[in-house]
């Protein structure tokens, strides 16, 4: 199956509409609320946006669990999608935990239950990963390993310069605040690692759906290097939010890719 | 009854999983008119190269894809008949 009869899946096109509305969402129904005059105490249009915002791991998680038991456990294919979908799962209890304290508490404590999900969650996606390299060997080409070694040093010193000095520097938080911000970081540049490696080797040798994950951790990536610099100074840019969802979103695509590109060998 | 053919191709690509190993194995064979229970050498090599190669890259890439049919067509010529093997 080539990328365009599967953009035409109606999956598909519903992940781009769940996107779409999410966006919808949070750039419009706040606006509408305030020009139709709702005075409410609870944050009404917050709620609706977080609709779509956690609706997109928790329907990425079935997505994944149904490419799973397509695959089976007893094939390398579905231990790796396994992996991924715990890492999903993760994510999808700690955006629960994010959601109930930005809706219903007055300041959200941090670190809280939802950042441990969140670093949870990269251990089984990490695992995943090295999964399918112990299968899908691929032949190292020393241009592809310079180009990834250049984007992750850019990666990295913007991280450290806009990131990592600036928390070390601030003294009004203790060592745990200063050492999960610090996590969330560091873990993305090892996730922006196998990202590019997937794009650059699986995406172009093995199967295209690695090209939907690739992009999407790469969001992943960017938008939690965004939190910790902005979150930090208090300047956090909800809209950022839509680049979780996309990396939500993407991972789900890029598995049911895999899926209906397999299921044509059968 | 399957063939020993089918049977050594099976055991090597089992790591795919019961469920897609069989089904790529039978539509390979099914592209080139052939059968689990009848498949031969040369057909199974046929069958390799229009549907199981192309398959295994998807899953592993080209490199380990090799690999993995090289080993096949090692196993399997083995198990061809001899010429000029004693009446």
């Amino acid at each position: 199956m080539n990328l365009k009869e599967y953009a035409k899946h109606y999956l598909v096109i519903f992940l781009i509409m769940w996107f779409a509305l999410g966006q919808f969402a949070y750039f419009s129904i706040p606006g509408i609320f305030e020009y139709a005059g709702y005075a409410g105490n609870f944050d009404l249009a917050g709620f609706i946006g977080y609709i779509f915002y956690l609706g997109a791991p928790v329907i990425s998680f079935f997505i994944l669990l149904y490419v799973v038991k397509f695959y089976g456990l007893s094939s390398f294919e579905g231990r790796v999608w396994l992996f991924i979908t715990i890492g999903m799962g993760f994510f999808c209890i700690g955006e629960g935990f994010f959601v109930y304290y930005d809706l219903f508490s007055d300041e959200a404590p941090f670190p809280s239950i939802a950042d441990a999900f969140y670093l949870l969650a990269y251990l089984p996606l990490t695992i995943g990963f090295i999964y399918k390299a112990k299968y899908a060997k691929v032949q190292w080409e020393m241009k592809k390993n310079v180009m990834i070694g250049g984007i992750l040093f850019i990666f990295l010193v913007s991280t450290i310069i806009f990131v990592v000095i600036p928390i070390i520097q601030d003294d009004t938080y203790g060592f745990i605040e200063t050492a999960v911000s610090l996590a969330y970081p560091s873990l993305d540049v090892i996730l922006l690692a196998f990202a590019l490696f997937v794009a650059f080797y699986w995406g172009a040798s093995v199967a295209k759906g690695w090209y939907f994950i690739s992009v999407g951790i790469i969001c992943m990536a960017i938008a939690d290097t965004l939190f910790a610099a902005l979150e930090w100074q208090g300047h956090y840019f909800y809209p950022i939010d839509l680049l979780f969802m996309l990396n939500y979103l993407l991972i789900a695509a890029g598995a049911f890719y895999q899926k209906k590109l397999h299921e044509e060998f059968i | 009854m399957t063939s020993e053919v089918y049977k050594v191709t099976e055991e090597e690509l089992l790591f795919l999983g019961d469920i897609l190993c069989v089904g790529i194995i039978k539509k390979g064979l099914s592209k080139i008119g052939s059968s689990p229970d009848t498949v031969t050498v040369v057909e199974m090599k046929k069958a390799m190269e229009v549907h199981i190669g192309p398959a295994l890259i998807s899953f592993v890439g080209p490199a380990e894809s090799q690999k993995i049919l090289g080993k096949i067509r090692s196993k399997i010529d083995k198990l061809q008949p001899k010429k000029g093997a004693a009446s």
